[in-house]
């Protein structure tokens, strides 16, 4: 049997090795996406006074920051028992909107952008994002421009933009100034003009040129996860859970009764857990006859919902809809739904702009220490983010669990890189650009690899060490 | 004086970015030096100082696409060169990518790569690193005491660069 490696798959955060194995045939066997990175957060995260949380997790990575920080946050209400003012919601929300304008931004044109800007077919060397400027330099500055729109948003409204501190237990530590809301009110506009820009230029420029690969590759049938509010429409920042199957059929939860609807499965060859649909009764990852697997992210978020709650966003949606359907399966329409969602946060951040309360200088509720359960969910760029903690009397942790975006897809990761993989290799023949494929079904989960591994004691570490001519000499389990 | 990136048209002379995850002990290196900087030096305003932790690859991005980039970047960084712990040592990007990829620990790396591509742009590039003392392999926040020395002579080195009275490039 041949091995094929890839490592690491670039442009994604944090570290995987994709391992394909092909039978005699040179047919591909059986495939691993394997996570090499361990963080170890959960367990540094207990014996610690529970409002130090929100401060400490967006510490865990670079890229998420504010999903960390504001579902730590909300995780944090619900163990000190408060609702938190009307005005720090809407605070919370609008910032958590900027950023994800930013984090997608960054994610379509930067780090998913090169596959389809230069073609999956470019020169390695070239098919990336200093590909982009070369070739597209108009593009590029738009870009950065909007980026930077959305970070300054997120810095105006909690002072600082990177590992942000502002939202605490109870509410927001800052208030809106009336007089910063014009100006706010401007730089929302241009990210709602760049994401109308964005997605208008990927449908005339974008994915009507590679609409066979959107439907030939790493295309899976499973479920799905997101958050809606009351009305069935999409949020971001709060609401219920939605778990749908690959039928269409769904059932809503409360994000605290998660336990009760999610279970998680161990392979013996990954740091990561898999989670699945607890109904389901069992899990498996066949293409054929996938059981319990279920996808977030993206273009989960647009499947769970009935509607946008924001007018261009649901027109979009209604476009997607008519040539896709509910629920729409191929995997690389992530990219599509992401710039729907753009679109969303752009007018979402208007209408919470455009909200009186938004400047209230009431935004938060004193909070006192008690033992209690709370979970908090927020629904991250890279799919639903739980965290879920548990205090002493005191107000210490003695109990936390973290579910991010990368661990719901852990599985479909999985299984589109196999099916990814089968369908570009045939007989041992292969070429870069086919490799390329593969790593563009993992790209298009946008997965973190760097805080989704959170395993410490029981690691689920197997190494083989191999003699020259690849024969297995001893086998390591940790 | 804490200053931030709030104005686009501004075109800072210097950049110092310090990488690295304060969760994983020395290897908060990097925010430490910039959090001491601005604590305790009067930066010219010219030169901006950043803590970007764990997201310095999103920043290095943006520099590399923007209209008005600065005219150097220092990286704060730890790295292993089995060096006594709380060496310090300035290396170009050339000589990161000598080492391969992902040189530097458990945090998302400024890529030799990325790096030289700012230096096509005309931006100097430096790298200021340290030699670790201890980088945890679970969480643990805080320096050992040999790199909160390393900090205070690292926030020298810049502060004299940025007030050119030394090249202390070595």
């Amino acid at each position: 049997m041949q091995t094929i490696t890839i490592q690491p798959v670039s442009r994604i955060e944090g570290h995987a090795k994709v391992t394909i194995k092909l039978d005699d045939a040179g047919n591909v066997a059986d495939t691993h996406v394997n996570v090499v990175e361990t963080r170890g957060f959960e367990r540094f995260g207990i014996g610690r006074a529970v409002e130090e949380l929100p401060r400490i997790t967006p510490r865990i990575c670079g890229v998420c920051p504010w999903a960390h920080h504001l579902a730590s946050a909300k995780a944090c209400d619900a163990v000190f028992g408060v609702d938190i003012p009307p005005a720090a919601k809407k605070i919370r929300e609008l910032a958590y909107m900027a950023h994800t304008i930013h984090s997608h931004v960054l994610h379509f044109f930067i780090l998913s952008g090169p596959d389809f800007v230069m073609g999956p077919d470019a020169d390695y060397m070239k098919r990336n994002v200093f590909g982009i400027v070369a070739a597209a330099p108009d593009i590029a500055k738009k870009v950065v421009r909007a980026r930077w729109l959305a970070q300054m948003m997120t810095q105006k409204l909690a002072g600082k933009a990177i590992h942000p501190d502002a939202a605490v237990p109870g509410g927001w530590s800052k208030p809106v100034l009336k007089d910063d809301v014009p100006g706010l009110k401007k730089d929302a506009q241009e990210c709602l003009d760049f994401a109308l820009f964005a997605i208008d230029f990927a449908k005339k420029n974008i994915f009507p040129k590679y609409l066979d690969a959107v439907k030939t590759i790493a295309v899976i049938n499973t479920g799905f996860l997101g958050t809606v509010d009351n009305n069935g429409a999409l949020n971001l920042y709060d609401g219920k859970l939605r778990l749908m199957g690959k039928d269409g059929k769904y059932e809503d939860f409360p994000v605290a009764n998660y336990l009760d609807f999610i279970s998680e499965h161990i392979e013996p060859w990954s740091y990561l857990k898999f989670p699945y649909a607890k109904k389901a009764g069992k899990f498996s990852m066949d293409l054929n006859n996938p059981v319990g697997i279920y996808r977030t992210n993206a273009l989960a978020r647009i499947n769970v919902c009935d509607k946008m709650a924001t007018p261009k966003a649901q027109a979009e949606l209604e476009e997607f809809r008519a040539s896709f359907g509910r629920p729409a399966q191929l995997t690389l329409l992530y990219h599509w739904a992401r710039l729907i969602e753009t679109v969303y946060a752009g007018e979402r951040a208007l209408e919470l702009l455009n909200d009186p309360e938004i400047t209230s200088p009431d935004i938060r509720k004193k909070v006192t220490p008690r033992a209690a359960r709370g979970v908090g969910s927020v629904e991250a760029p890279r799919g639903t983010l739980i965290h879920d903690y548990e205090t002493d009397a005191k107000g210490i942790t003695t109990d936390v669990n973290i579910i991010v975006g990368t661990t719901h897809n852990n599985a479909a990761i999985n299984m589109s890189v196999k099916q990814a993989a089968q369908s570009l290799i045939k007989g041992g023949k292969y070429d870069e650009t086919l490799m390329n494929e593969v790593e563009m079904a993992i790209r298009a989960y946008d997965p973190c690899l760097s805080c989704a591994t959170h395993q410490l004691g029981r690691i689920a570490l197997k190494i083989d060490i191999l003699g020259p001519k690849d024969e297995l000499i001893q086998e390591l389990k940790g | 004086m804490t200053r931030t990136m709030d104005d686009e048209e501004r075109r800072y002379d210097t950049i110092i970015l310090g990488s690295g995850n304060i969760l994983f002990g020395d290897d908060g290196f990097g925010p430490a030096v910039v959090d001491h900087l601005l604590r305790n030096f009067d930066l010219p305003g010219t030169a901006l100082a950043l803590d970007v932790g764990t997201g310095i690859q999103e920043i290095l991005f943006d520099i590399l696409l923007s209209e008005n980039p600065p005219r150097k970047i220092l990286v704060v960084d730890v790295l292993d060169q089995q060096a006594p712990p709380g060496k310090l040592f300035w290396l170009k990007p050339d000589a990161l990518q000598k080492r391969g990829n992902g040189i530097f620990s458990l945090h998302l790396p400024p890529a030799p790569e990325m790096l030289k591509e700012l230096e096509k742009k005309g931006i100097e590039v430096w790298v200021l690193c340290c030699q670790p003392g201890e980088i945890s392999q679970t969480m643990r926040i805080g320096l050992s005491p040999i790199m909160a020395q390393a900090v205070l002579k690292a926030c020298d080195k810049i502060y004299k660069i940025l007030n050119r009275t030394s090249d202390d490039s070595d």
